[in-house]
C-alpha cells in the first residue's frame, strides 16, 4: 500500500503511529493481529521501519552497522551472516560493506538505511519515503526488491511519486485536507 | 540484548574517538593534582621529621584526597557521556532503532547504562596508576585504597543513572548535559546547605552524593553508604526506563 499526499498531510505520522513511535488518541494498531502498545516485543519482531530521517551510526562501517542490527532485531545467531550478506547483495552494497556510513553518498545512506529495515524479514515493512536519493539505476532495484519482497511481506510506504510504485502495490491512500481517499492501484478505481 | 547495546555503547565510545579526549584530559588534570599532592606531602613528611614526629600516612594524605578530586573531576565527564546515551540518538535518530526493535525500554537502558559505565572505569583505570606507583617507594594502605575505589565505583554508577535519566528528558543535549551537571552540583551542595539548616533539617545532608562517599574514601565500607548508590541507581535507571517506555506519548511527529 503507499500513502501519498502533500508535505505535512500526514503520511509520516501514520507510518510513526503504526511502527508504534506514536500513540493513538483513538484505535489501535495491529502488526500480525499482535497490538503494538499492549505487546510491543511480540509486535516488533515482525516489524521493519525505514523512517525519513535514516538512523544511521556514522562512524560505523557498514558491516558493524548492519552486524548490530541484526543483533538488535534477534536474528538468530547463526542465521545472522547469510541475512547480512543475503541483503547486502540485494542493495548492491558489496563494495561499501567496509566504508564508514558518514562517508557514503545520499543514495548509498538510503540503502543503508533501507538494509537495516529489510535484514530480519519483517512480515510488515514500513517505509518512509524509500526512493528519496536514490538515481534511477537504484530505484530500479528498489522496484524489483519490492516486486520480491511484496510476496511474504505487506508493504507500506510513502511517496510523492506515486509512477515508482505503480504496478507494483496493490493499493494507495490518498491523505488530503478533506480526508484519506483509497485507491485500487490495478483497476483504478476509488 | 543488554550485552549487545553496552557493546555497542563502548565501541561507540572508541569509535568516536571521545573517549581517547577525556583519557588524555583525565590524565593530565588528575595527573597534576598527584604531583601537587605528592609535592605537598612530601613537604609536610619533612617538617615532621624536622619536628621529629611521626610521619602521617601517605594513603591518607594523597591518595584520598587524589579519589576525591577524581569524584569532582567526573561529575564533569558524566554529563558528557550520559548525554550521548538518549539525547543524542533522539536528535540523530538513531533512537528508533531501538524503539522499533524487540526490546524492552528496561533492557536499553541498562545496556547503554552498562556500556557508558565501562568506559568511565576504562577512564579510571590509569588514575590507579597514580597510587600504585606509591608502593614502590612506600607503603600504601591498601584496604583504605581498595574501600576508596569501590566508593568512586559506586558514585560513578549513582551519577551516571541520574545522567541517563535528565538524558532520557531532554531533546537537547546541550539543555541535558547542561541539566545533569547543575543536578550534581545540587546533589553535592547539600552537604554544604546542612550547615546553614537547623538540627532537625540535618538529614538533608544524608542526601548529599559525595556525602556517602566521604566514609569509602577514609576506609571505612559502611552498609548505609552501599545501600544509599545502589538504591539511587536503581531508582533513576527505574526512571530512565519508565520516561523511555512513554517514548510514544511525548515523541511528536517530524
Amino acid at each position: 500500500m503507499a500513502l501519498i499526499g502533500a508535505n505535512g498531510s500526514g503520511k509520516t505520522t501514520t507510518l510513526n503511529l503504526l511502527a508504534g513511535l506514536l500513540r493513538p488518541q483513538r484505535g489501535e494498531v495491529l502488526i500480525q493481529g499482535i497490538n503494538i502498545h499492549t505487546h510491543p516485543r511480540r509486535a516488533k519482531l515482525h516489524l521493519g521501519f525505514l523512517p525519513d530521517f535514516l538512523p544511521l551510526y556514522l562512524d560505523l562501517t557498514v558491516m558493524e552497522y548492519l552486524s548490530f542490527i541484526a543483533k538488535l532485531r534477534q536474528i538468530p545467531k547463526l542465521k545472522r551472516k547469510d541475512a547480512i550478506a543475503e541483503t547486502i547483495e540485494q542493495l548492491n552494497l558489496a563494495p561499501y560493506r567496509q566504508y564508514l556510513i558518514g562517508r557514503l553518498s545520499k543514495g548509498l545512506k538510503q540503502r543503508v538505511g533501507l538494509a537495516q529495515a529489510i535484514l530480519h524479514r519483517p512480515s510488515v515493512l514500513l517505509l518512509d519515503e524509500p526512493t528519496q536519493g536514490l538515481d534511477t539505476i537504484h530505484i530500479e532495484i528498489f522496484q524489483e526488491l519490492l516486486k520480491n519482497y511484496k510476496k511474504n511481506a505487506a508493504i507500506i510506504l510513502s511517496t510523492h511519486y506515486l509512477n515508482e510504485v505503480e504496478g507494483i502495490l496493490d493499493h494507495a491512500l490518498q491523505f488530503n485536507s478533506e480526508g484519506i481517499t483509497s485507491y485500487d492501484l490495478h483497476h483504478c478505481t476509488t | 540484548m543488554i550485552y549487545t547495546i553496552a557493546q555497542h555503547e563502548l565501541v561507540k565510545l572508541f569509535k568516536t574517538g571521545k573517549i581517547w579526549q577525556l583519557l588524555a584530559l583525565c590524565q593530565f588534570i588528575l595527573g597534576l593534582i598527584f604531583y601537587w599532592l605528592m609535592e605537598e606531602f612530601l613537604f609536610k613528611s619533612q617538617n615532621l621529621l624536622l619536628e621529629n614526629t611521626r610521619s602521617v600516612g601517605i594513603t591518607e594524605e594523597v591518595i584520598h584526597p587524589l579519589f576525591a578530586w577524581a569524584a569532582l573531576f567526573f561529575f564533569f565527564i558524566t554529563p558528557l557521556l550520559a548525554t550521548q546515551c538518549v539525547t543524542q540518538e533522539r536528535k540523530t535518530h538513531t533512537l528508533d532503532l531501538y524503539l522499533t526493535s524487540p526490546l524492552s525500554s528496561l533492557e536499553i537502558v541498562m545496556g547503554k547504562f552498562i556500556g557508558i559505565f565501562l568506559g568511565e572505569i576504562f577512564l579510571l583505570l590509569p588514575v590507579l596508576i597514580m597510587p600504585l606507583l606509591i608502593t614502590l617507594n612506600d607503603h600504601l594502605d591498601i584496604g583504605q585504597f581498595i574501600s576508596g575505589l569501590f566508593g568512586l565505583i559506586l558514585l560513578l554508577g549513582a551519577t551516571l543513572s541520574l545522567g541517563i535519566f535528565v538524558s532520557s528528558l531532554a531533546k537537547e543535549p546541550f539543555i541535558s548535559t547542561l541539566v545533569i551537571f547543575i543536578s550534581l552540583l545540587l546533589l553535592t551542595a547539600l552537604e554544604w546547605t546542612a550547615h546553614f539548616l537547623t538540627p532537625s533539617l540535618q538529614w538533608i545532608a544524608e542526601l548529599a552524593l559525595l556525602h556517602h562517599c566521604q566514609n569509602f574514601l577514609s576506609g571505612i565500607i559502611n552498609t548505609q553508604d552501599i545501600i544509599y548508590y545502589v538504591f539511587f541507581t536503581v531508582l533513576f535507571l527505574s526512571l530512565g526506563a519508565f520516561r523511555l517506555n512513554k517514548e510514544s506519548y511525548f515523541k511528536r511527529s517530524t
